[in-house]
Formats: C-alpha cells, sequence, structure tokens
C-alpha cells in the first residue's frame, strides 16, 4: 500500500502533501495495528488520511484518538436523516461527532450535503466542510476542470443565501 | 435467512428469483473483472470538497465508476465486495491511486490550485 503511494507520487510529481486518502473506521478497526502502522506511515510521508463513513462502524475512541487523522467524514446517512427523523436526536449525534472530530484536532466533513437547511444547521454546529449535491455532483475531470476554473466561493455562499 | 422469514409461497418464489438474479450477476462482475482494468472500463469521477465557512473548494475526492459492458455504470459497492475476494482488489486500487495522482498533477498545472 505504501509501496503503490510513493510509486504513484513519483510517477506524476504531485507532492504528498496534496494527497489525502480515505479509510472506513470498520477497515481500520479490523486490523487495528497494521493500520496503526500504515497510518503513521503515510502520515510520516506527508499523506493525510480521512476517515470515510464515520459513525456507521464501531471505533474504539482511545485508538482513534492516537491514529494521525486529518479528517472525519460523517456519513451521509445521519445528514440525509436530519430532515426526517428525530428532529433532537440527529442533530445531538451530529454535533457530538463534530465536537469528538474537533477534540482529537481533526476536521470534520459532512458527506452527502443536499438541502439549504442542512447546510445551515452544519454551518451553526462548526462543521468545516462539506460535500454533495447541494454544492455539486461528483463528474469527470473535464468538467471538474471546467467548474475549477470559473468558480467563485462568494457566489456559491450569496447563491446559498437567496434561495 | 430471510428466506425463512418469508411468509408466503409467493414471495419466496420472488426472493428466489432475486437470489437467482444476484447469483448470475455475481459470476458476470467476477468474470469481467479481469479484463476490466485492461480494456479501460474503470472511470474516476470527482466531486468538490467545500469550506462551509468560506464556500471555497479545498480539494476534490476521486470516486471510482466502473462502465460495465452491458450491466452500465457500477459502483464501487456493486463490485469491490467480489474484487475483494481476489488479488484484484489490489490491482484496481494500484489503478485508483495511479488515476488519481496523476489527474491532481494535471489539475495542478492548469492551474486549478492546491487540491
Amino acid at each position: 500500500m505504501i509501496d503503490t503511494v510513493q510509486q504513484a507520487l513519483n510517477e506524476s510529481g504531485l507532492p504528498p502533501t496534496a494527497l489525502a486518502l480515505e479509510i472506513t473506521e470498520s477497515m481500520i478497526m479490523e486490523n487495528l495495528s497494521q493500520s496503526v502502522n500504515t497510518l503513521h506511515a503515510l502520515n510520516t510521508y506527508g499523506v493525510s488520511v480521512a476517515i470515510d463513513n464515520f459513525g456507521t462502524g464501531y471505533s474504539s475512541l482511545p485508538q482513534l484518538h492516537r491514529l494521525p487523522i486529518a479528517t472525519l467524514k460523517i456519513d451521509r446517512q445521519f445528514i440525509s436523516a436530519m430532515d426526517t427523523t428525530d428532529p433532537e436526536q440527529i442533530p445531538t449525534t451530529i454535533r457530538a461527532m463534530i465536537q469528538l472530530a474537533h477534540g482529537f484536532g481533526m476536521q470534520a466533513l459532512a458527506e452527502g450535503v443536499e438541502t439549504t437547511e442542512q447546510y445551515s444547521t452544519l454551518h451553526d454546529y462548526g462543521c468545516d466542510l462539506m460535500q454533495g449535491w447541494l454544492h455539486s455532483p461528483a463528474m469527470p475531470a473535464d468538467e471538474i476542470i471546467s467548474l475549477l476554473r470559473d468558480y467563485d466561493p462568494q457566489a456559491w455562499l450569496n447563491g446559498l443565501k437567496s434561495t | 435467512m430471510y428466506l425463512a422469514k418469508t411468509p408466503g409461497r409467493n414471495l419466496y418464489q420472488l426472493f428466489n428469483a432475486d437470489i437467482h438474479l444476484h447469483a448470475t450477476e455475481r459470476a458476470l462482475i467476477q468474470n469481467d473483472l479481469v479484463t476490466a482494468i485492461e480494456q479501460q472500463q474503470f472511470r474516476l469521477l470527482y466531486q468538490p470538497l467545500v469550506n462551509l465557512t468560506s464556500g471555497e473548494i479545498i480539494g476534490v475526492e476521486a470516486l471510482l465508476r466502473w462502465q460495465h459492458p452491458t450491466l452500465g455504470i457500477l459502483k464501487p459497492a456493486r463490485f469491490m465486495p467480489i474484487a475483494q475476494e481476489s488479488r484484484l482488489i489490489d490491482q484496481i486500487g494500484q489503478w485508483v491511486i495511479h488515476t488519481a495522482c496523476r489527474q491532481s498533477a494535471e489539475f495542478r498545472r492548469l492551474g486549478l490550485g492546491d487540491l
């Protein structure tokens, strides 16, 4: 795994700090000691790691605290449940996950954000990052290139306020 | 196990047909995965990661898709569990990392920022 990453970085000329790898919490916990070594090696090399689908598996919190992880990605099922289920329980869970990330010195990223209501609530909770249809779907490289070329962050934020 | 839970005969047959379909699809996927890389059927899609406060795009996530010749566009959940049973998972993983790094280097060459 480390060899593949190093080889890909060398071939492409991409600096390690530009790469982040995602790993699910179940992948980490399945083979904890090996994961710890791999994550530390990646971190030393300059590649950052994000935990994907956070909240859907079992995480050992004391272990999580010790792992060199930059970002916790809150699973989309929590975000989509914000509008539909118990109005108290889900926000409390999401807020707790954001606080957990911050307490561990990590960033919190919300996956699958689709509505301005979800955005506003997450923003109020201090969530750092998001991805989802509210901003843009996954797209081929040529489309993302034109999106990035013309992108105006302020215009996007203004667009949210006006809806 | 959920066969035992189904109450009526019709339901049983419905689920049974479903399982048969899954088994057929599974065999198809297993078989076609072997040549998918060399036939360039894998694609990466990219989705922006956005700073909630500034609205800035701080990176993009690469997402794997398989343009299967007969089944259409497949998400990893459909084929990665099958790939995981063989060494193919390593080959696919290597393809993803190499392709994503090449593409990311290209984004930077185009002056699209530190993604």
